[in-house]
C-alpha cells in the first residue's frame, strides 16, 4: 500500500504524471495579469478604445444608419466617381441600390458594414502608413516591425480575439481591434516596401538639390509609392471585410450578423438575401479601392486643374480638358494610324429617327398606361372596385409601374446613344453606340409588349388599357426600326477578323438561356401565402366550434386559442397558391420569355456564323440576340418590380421570374460575345487617296486653264 | 604630391618631359579630399579603418573583418574651372568619392573640403543650403521624378529653395535652352528618349545657376553616338559656362576627351592623376598602362611630345659634311636666314648624289617635306610619316622648332606594350 502510494506521489520521468508535479501556471499568471489590468488600468483600456468608439458612434451610428438611403447611395457614387471612374460609380449605386430593395433590414445592415469597413480601414491607414513609412526609412524598425506582422498573420483570429473580448468586453470596439490586427499586416509590408523600392538616385537626386528629409518624403518616396501603398489600402479592405464574420460573432452588428443568425436558424431566405449583400458590397469596396492610376478619375482632373490654376495654359495641352489638343493630332495622322470613320448622312438620317423614337418611349411613361383598375395591382388585391372611374399613369404602382419605368429607361439610353454618336464624343463607351441603341430599341418595344401581354386579373373588374402603353409600343417601334437602319448603315467592323468557321459559344450559352426559359415557364411566376386571409368555411366552422367550447367552459380558453392558431397555420400553408408561368391565372409572361428565347437562339445562331460567314450579318444577328434577352430580362425586372411595389407582403413574385431573368440574360451575353469585338472602322489617309479627290482635281484644272489675259 | 607616382616614371625616351601647362588657365583648387576612408559595414571606425589606415588591401580588410573599403587614403583637389574626370572600373569606388562631395556619403576619416569649408561636418540646414547652392547633380540613370514634368523636374532645385513657382519655371526655361529642350517642358520623362532624359537631367543640375556640377557616369548609359553627342554639347555649354566639374566614368576615351585632369582609382585608392597625356605618355602602373593599351593613342598624343630638337645642316656644309651631320637619324634640315626649314637631307639622298659625283648640299636636298605644328596629334601626322621622310614642326611664325622622325611615331604608338612587360603585368597576378 505505502509503496503504491510512493510510487504515486513520486512518478517516473517518463510518466505522463510527471508534468502535473512540475505545472506551470501560465494560464494563472495570465489571468492574473488580466484581473489586475481590468481594474486597475481602466483609464488606458478606455482611452485606448475611446477612438474606437468615437468613429463608430460618429460615423455608424450618428451619420451612415441616420441618412435616407437616396443620400448614401449618392455619396457612394460621388466617392466611386471622384476616385475611379464614371463606370464604377454607376455599377456601385446600382449595387448598392439592389441591396436596399432586398429590403430594410438588409439596407440598414449594409450600411452598418460600410460603416464598420470604414472605421476598420481608417483606423489601419492611420496607424499602417505611418509606420510602413518608419519601417521603409529605417531599418531598425523594420527589424523590429517584421516579425511582429509576422505573429499577427500566423497567429489565428481567434487566439487574439479573446484579449480584446476579455479588456473591452463583446461588441463592435472588440470587433474592430480584431478586424484592425488582421488587416493591418498587408498595409505595412506594402507600404514598406513601395518606400523601399523608390530608385535609390531619384532619392539621392532629392538629397542632391537639398531637400530636406521631409520634402524627400512628400515629393519623391510617398509620391512613388502611391501604387503599392493603394494595393495596400485595398489589401486591407478586403481582408477587413473577411473578418465581418468573425465581427459578427462578437456582436457588431453588420451583414455577418444577419448571416450568422441565418446559420442558426438555418434561414434559407435570410442566407441567401443576406449573401448576395455580402457579395454585391464586397464587389463595389474593392472596385472603388482599387486605384489603377489610369488618370481619367475626376479626382486627379481635378488635382490637376487645381495645380494649373496659376498657370492654366498648361492645360490646353492635356487631351482631359481640351479635346482639341487631341483632335489636332487627328486631323494629321500619322501614316497607318488611322482616323475614325465619320457620320454620313444616311446615318444622321437613322439617328434621327431612332432618337425620336426614344423620345416617344420616354413621353408614354407621363400618359396613361391603366383605366378603371391597375393591371399589376389586380393581381394583389382582392377587390380592385374602389379604382373605378381612375386612370394611372405609367409611373403609378397601378399603371405602367416597373414595365414604363424600363420603357423609358431604354429609350433615354436610345437618346443617349445617338445624341452620344452624333457629338463625336469619344468617352461614351461601348454601348453608346448603334448595336447598343438597337438593342435598347428592341427591349424597350418587348418591355412594352409584355404589359400588354399580361392578361387582367378577374380581381380587376372593369379593367381598360390606357393610351400610354400603346405610344410606348409605338415609339419602341420606331426607335428599333431607327436603330436598324443605323445599324444597317454604320461603319462597323471587328476589330480583329472573326473566325472563319461556326462558332459554339453563342449558340451554347443561348441554349442554356432556351433551357432556363422552359424551367422559368414551369416554375413559379407567383407565389400568394396570404393564406390566414383564405379560411375557408369548414375550417371556419372548427375555429367558431372551438371557440363556444372554451366559452362554455369545456376547454381551456389558452387551449383553445392554441388550437385555432394551429388551424390558421395549417391553412396558410395549405392555401399557400403557386401560379407558374404558363398558367392563364399569371402573367403568361414565362411563356413569352420562352418564345423570345427560342428567337433569341435563332439570332445567335445567326451571329455564331450558322446563317453565312458574314462579319455584318453575324453582327446584326448579336445585336437582335441581345435585344431578346434585354426585353426576356425587362419581363422579370418589370414583373418583380411591379409586384414589390404593388403587393402585399404575404404576395411575392416566384422564382420563375428570377430565372426568367437569368435566361435573358444569356441571351444578351451569347450576342454580345461577338458583338463587342465590333468598333467603328477607321479611316487611313492612304486608302482615300485612290479616288481623286474633287477639291484636288478642280484646282488642278484651274491651274491649267491658262490666264485669258 | 599628386604626381608622384607620375614622376617615379622614366620616359622611354628623350623629347619633352613635361605636358603642356594648360592648367594655368584655371582659378584655385577649390575641393579637396584630404586622407578619405570610407568603410562600409556594421563598425565602420573599427578594426577595418586601423587595417586600411596600415595599407591592407582592399580585398584583405573585407577578408579579415567582413567589412567594404569604399575609399583608401583619397586625395584629390579640383581647380576651379576645370573638369576633372574620375575614371575606375566598378567597385573601384569612383561614385562613392563623388558622394563625399555633397554628402550624400559620409566619409569615415578624413575631410572634404568644398571653398574652404569642411562639407562633412555640415548639418541638417546648412548642409541643404549648401547643396541647394553650390552643387548641381547628374545621375548615371537620370534619376528624374517620374511624376514630375520636365519644367517641374529641372525646377525641383529653385523649388525646394522656395523660389516663386513663375521664377522657377523661367530659370528651368532658360536651362531647358541651354540643352535645346524648351519644347519639351510639359512632357513627362517616360516620354523622352534616353539621350533627352539626361540633357534634363543636365538642365536640371544648370537651373539653379551651381558653381559646381557632379556627373556621376552622366553619359554612361547612353548608347555611343548620343554618348558622343552629349559629350560635345556639354563641352560647348562649359565653354559658356565655366563651372567646376567633377566628372566620374569608366570610360578612358572619354575621360581622355573631355577631362583637363584625370584621376584613375583603383580598389578605392587613387592610382595617378594628370592631363590626359601624362595618362597616356607615363602610366603610373601597369594598371593603368592596361587601360591606356586601348585607347588610340594619336589622338590624344601631339607631336612635341615625341619630336626631337632640329639640330639643321648648316647651309654652307658639302654633301659629305651634312651625311656626317644627319648620323643615323632619318634626314636633318637646312635653315633658310629666317630659319624655317629650306630643304631636307636624308641619307639615302646624300649617298645617291654623291654616286652621281655631286659634293654640292643642294644636289641632295629635297624641298616635298611634310610640315606640321607641336600641337597636331599623332593622327594628323601619320600619312606623311608613311613617306619615311622626317617631318618639320613648325611654330605659328614658321621657324623649325623640331625634327619629327617617322620611326618614332612607330615606336611610341607600340611602346605601351612593351611598357605592359615591364610592369610584369600586375594586374594579372
Amino acid at each position: 500500500m505505502s509503496t503504491h502510494l510512493l510510487a504515486q506521489d513520486n512518478p517516473g520521468i517518463a510518466d505522463n504524471d510527471v508534468l502535473d508535479s512540475f505545472e506551470i501556471p501560465f494560464g494563472t499568471w495570465i489571468e492574473q495579469a488580466v484581473n489586475w489590468t481590468t481594474l486597475n488600468l481602466t483609464w488606458l483600456l478606455d482611452a485606448i478604445a475611446w477612438p474606437f468608439e468615437f468613429l463608430l458612434s460618429n460615423l455608424v451610428d450618428n451619420f451612415l444608419l441616420q441618412i435616407p438611403w437616396v443620400v448614401l447611395v449618392g455619396l457612394m457614387f460621388a466617392i466611386a466617381w471622384l476616385v475611379r471612374n464614371l463606370t464604377v460609380a454607376t455599377a456601385t449605386a446600382i449595387g448598392l441600390t439592389v441591396c436596399g430593395l432586398l429590403g430594410e433590414q438588409y439596407w440598414e445592415e449594409t450600411a452598418r458594414t460600410i460603416g464598420l469597413i470604414l472605421v476598420a480601414v481608417i483606423v489601419c491607414v492611420i496607424i499602417g502608413i505611418p509606420v510602413g513609412i518608419l519601417a521603409g526609412r529605417i531599418d531598425s524598425v523594420w527589424q523590429v516591425v517584421r516579425p511582429t506582422l509576422d505573429a499577427m498573420q500566423v497567429i489565428h483570429a481567434f487566439v487574439y480575439l479573446l484579449p480584446f473580448v476579455y479588456f473591452w468586453g463583446v461588441g463592435r470596439v472588440a470587433a474592430t481591434m480584431a478586424t484592425m490586427v488582421f488587416a493591418l499586416p498587408p498595409l505595412i509590408r506594402l507600404t514598406n516596401l513601395g518606400i523601399r523600392q523608390v530608385p535609390e538616385d531619384v532619392v539621392e537626386a532629392a538629397r542632391a538639390y537639398g531637400a530636406p528629409e521631409r520634402r524627400v518624403l512628400t515629393d519623391v518616396q510617398l509620391p512613388l509609392a502611391r501604387p503599392a501603398i493603394m494595393t495596400g489600402v485595398n489589401q486591407t479592405l478586403l481582408l477587413a471585410f473577411s473578418m465581418l464574420g468573425i465581427a459578427a460573432i462578437l456582436g457588431a452588428g453588420g451583414l455577418g450578423s444577419l448571416l450568422f443568425r441565418a446559420l442558426g436558424q438555418q434561414d434559407v431566405s435570410l442566407a441567401a438575401a443576406s449573401g448576395l449583400a455580402f457579395f454585391i458590397l464586397a464587389v463595389i469596396l474593392d472596385r472603388i479601392s482599387q486605384t489603377d492610376g489610369s488618370g481619367s478619375n475626376l479626382l486627379s482632373r481635378i488635382t490637376t486643374a487645381w495645380r494649373a490654376r496659376s498657370n492654366p495654359e498648361v492645360l490646353l495641352d492635356n487631351p482631359d480638358f481640351n479635346p482639341e489638343a487631341e483632335r489636332v493630332e487627328e486631323e494629321q495622322p500619322a501614316f497607318g494610324e488611322g482616323r475614325i470613320a465619320e457620320l454620313s448622312s444616311n446615318e444622321r438620317t437613322a439617328i434621327t429617327v431612332a432618337i425620336a423614337g426614344g423620345v416617344v418611349m420616354v413621353v408614354s411613361v407621363f400618359l396613361t398606361w391603366a383605366n378603371d383598375a391597375g393591371l399589376m395591382t389586380g393581381y394583389s388585391r382582392r377587390d380592385d372596385a374602389d379604382l373605378a372611374g381612375q386612370s394611372f399613369s405609367g409611373l403609378a404602382a397601378e399603371g405602367g409601374s416597373w414595365f414604363a419605368y424600363m420603357v423609358a429607361l431604354l429609350g433615354l439610353m436610345v437618346i443617349a446613344a445617338g445624341a452620344t454618336v452624333w457629338s463625336g464624343w469619344q468617352g461614351g463607351g461601348r454601348w453608346l453606340a448603334p448595336d447598343g441603341a438597337l438593342f435598347a430599341g428592341i427591349g424597350g418595344l418587348i418591355a412594352a409588349l409584355g404589359y400588354l401581354l399580361i392578361p387582367t386579373n378577374a380581381a380587376a373588374s372593369g379593367y381598360s388599357d390606357g393610351i400610354g402603353v400603346y405610344v410606348a409600343i409605338v415609339g419602341g417601334l420606331v426607335a428599333t426600326v431607327g436603330a436598324l437602319l443605323w445599324v444597317l448603315r454604320a461603319p462597323y467592323s471587328p476589330r480583329r477578323p472573326l473566325k472563319p468557321k461556326v462558332v459554339t459559344g453563342p449558340i451554347v450559352i443561348a441554349g442554356v438561356g432556351v433551357a432556363l426559359a422552359l424551367i422559368s415557364m414551369f416554375s413559379s411566376w407567383i407565389l400568394d401565402e396570404r393564406g390566414d386571409t383564405i379560411i375557408t368555411p369548414e375550417l371556419q366552422a372548427e375555429i367558431d366550434e372551438l371557440r363556444a367550447q372554451a366559452d362554455a367552459g369545456e376547454i381551456e380558453p389558452a387551449v383553445a386559442a392554441s388550437e385555432i392558431q394551429i388551424i390558421r397555420a395549417r391553412a396558410q400553408a395549405a392555401d399557400s397558391i403557386v401560379i407558374d408561368g404558363a398558367s392563364s391565372d399569371g402573367p403568361q409572361l414565362g411563356l413569352w420569355s420562352l418564345v423570345l428565347a427560342v428567337g433569341g437562339l435563332a439570332a445567335a445562331a445567326v451571329c455564331a456564323g450558322a446563317a453565312g460567314l458574314d462579319d455584318r450579318r453575324q453582327w446584326l444577328g448579336g445585336i437582335v440576340a441581345m435585344g431578346l434577352g434585354v426585353g426576356v430580362t425587362m419581363f422579370s425586372i418589370g414583373w418583380v418590380g411591379s409586384l414589390a411595389r404593388a403587393g402585399d407582403p404575404n404576395y411575392f413574385s416566384g422564382v420563375g421570374a428570377m430565372i426568367g431573368g437569368v435566361a435573358g440574360v444569356m441571351l444578351y451575353v451569347a450576342g454580345s460575345s461577338i458583338v463587342a469585338g465590333f468598333e467603328r472602322s477607321k479611316v487611313y489617309r492612304d486608302l482615300p487617296a485612290l479616288e481623286p479627290d474633287p477639291a484636288e482635281t478642280t484646282a488642278a484644272t484651274s491651274v491649267a486653264v491658262p490666264d485669258p489675259v | 604630391m599628386e604626381h608622384a607616382a607620375a614622376a617615379e616614371f622614366r620616359p622611354f625616351f628623350g623629347g619633352v618631359s613635361e605636358g603642356v601647362e594648360c592648367m594655368a588657365d584655371f582659378g584655385e583648387e577649390i575641393i579637396h579630399l584630404r586622407n578619405v576612408y570610407k568603410i562600409f559595414g556594421d563598425q565602420p571606425r573599427g578594426r577595418a579603418l586601423e587595417l586600411a589606415k596600415a595599407g591592407v588591401n582592399k580585398n584583405e580588410v573585407q577578408a579579415r573583418t567582413n567589412h567594404v573599403v569604399g575609399l583608401t587614403d583619397v586625395n584629390f583637389s579640383v581647380r576651379e574651372g576645370e573638369i576633372f574626370v574620375v575614371m575606375g572600373l566598378s567597385g573601384s569606388g569612383k561614385s562613392t568619392a563623388i558622394r563625399t562631395v555633397n554628402k550624400l556619403h559620409d566619409v569615415t576619416d578624413g575631410e572634404v573640403i568644398v571653398e574652404g569649408e569642411d562639407v562633412q561636418k555640415m548639418t541638417g540646414a546648412t548642409l541643404q543650403a549648401f547643396r541647394r547652392q553650390k552643387m548641381g547633380m547628374v545621375f548615371q540613370h537620370f534619376a528624374l521624378f517620374p511624376h514630375r514634368s520636365v519644367v517641374e523636374n529641372v525646377s525641383y532645385g529653385l523649388e525646394v529653395q522656395g523660389v516663386a513657382r513663375s521664377e522657377r519655371f523661367d530659370a528651368a526655361i532658360r536651362a531647358l535652352g541651354l540643352v535645346g529642350l524648351e519644347s519639351y517642358a510639359n512632357s513627362y520623362p517616360d516620354e523622352l528618349s534616353g539621350g533627352m532624359q539626361q540633357r534634363v537631367g543636365l538642365a536640371r543640375a544648370l537651373a539653379s545657376d551651381p558653381d559646381i556640377l557632379l556627373m556621376d557616369e552622366a553619359f554612361s548609359a547612353l548608347d555611343p553616338l548620343i554618348r558622343r553627342q552629349m559629350q560635345d554639347e556639354m563641352m560647348a555649354i562649359q565653354n559658356d559656362l565655366k563651372k567646376t566639374i567633377l566628372f566620374i566614368t569608366h570610360d578612358l576615351n572619354e575621360a581622355l576627351r573631355i577631362g583637363d585632369r584625370v584621376c584613375i582609382m583603383k580598389d578605392g585608392a587613387v592610382v595617378q592623376i594628370g592631363t590626359p597625356e601624362e595618362i597616356l605618355t607615363k602610366p603610373a602602373t601597369g594598371y593603368v598602362a592596361e587601360f591606356v593599351q586601348d585607347v588610340d593613342q594619336g589622338r590624344v598624343i601631339q607631336v612635341h611630345e615625341i619630336m626631337v630638337t632640329p639640330d639643321p645642316v648648316s647651309q654652307t656644309a658639302t654633301l659629305s659634311e651634312g651625311l656626317q651631320h644627319v648620323g643615323d637619324r632619318a634626314g636633318a634640315f637646312v635653315l633658310d636666314a629666317a630659319g624655317a626649314p629650306a630643304g631636307v637631307l636624308t641619307t639615302g639622298d646624300a649617298i645617291r648624289a654623291s654616286g652621281m659625283g655631286s659634293n654640292r648640299l643642294e644636289d641632295g636636298l629635297r624641298t616635298d617635306f611634310a610640315v606640321c605644328k607641336p600641337t597636331d596629334t599623332l593622327n594628323e601626322v601619320y600619312a606623311a610619316a608613311g613617306r619615311g621622310i622626317p617631318i618639320a614642326v613648325v611654330d605659328d611664325d614658321g621657324r623649325l622648332v623640331g625634327n619629327l622622325d617617322p620611326r618614332h611615331i612607330m615606336e611610341e604608338m607600340g611602346r605601351v606594350e612593351s611598357l605592359i612587360d615591364d610592369f610584369e603585368r600586375e594586374v594579372f597576378m
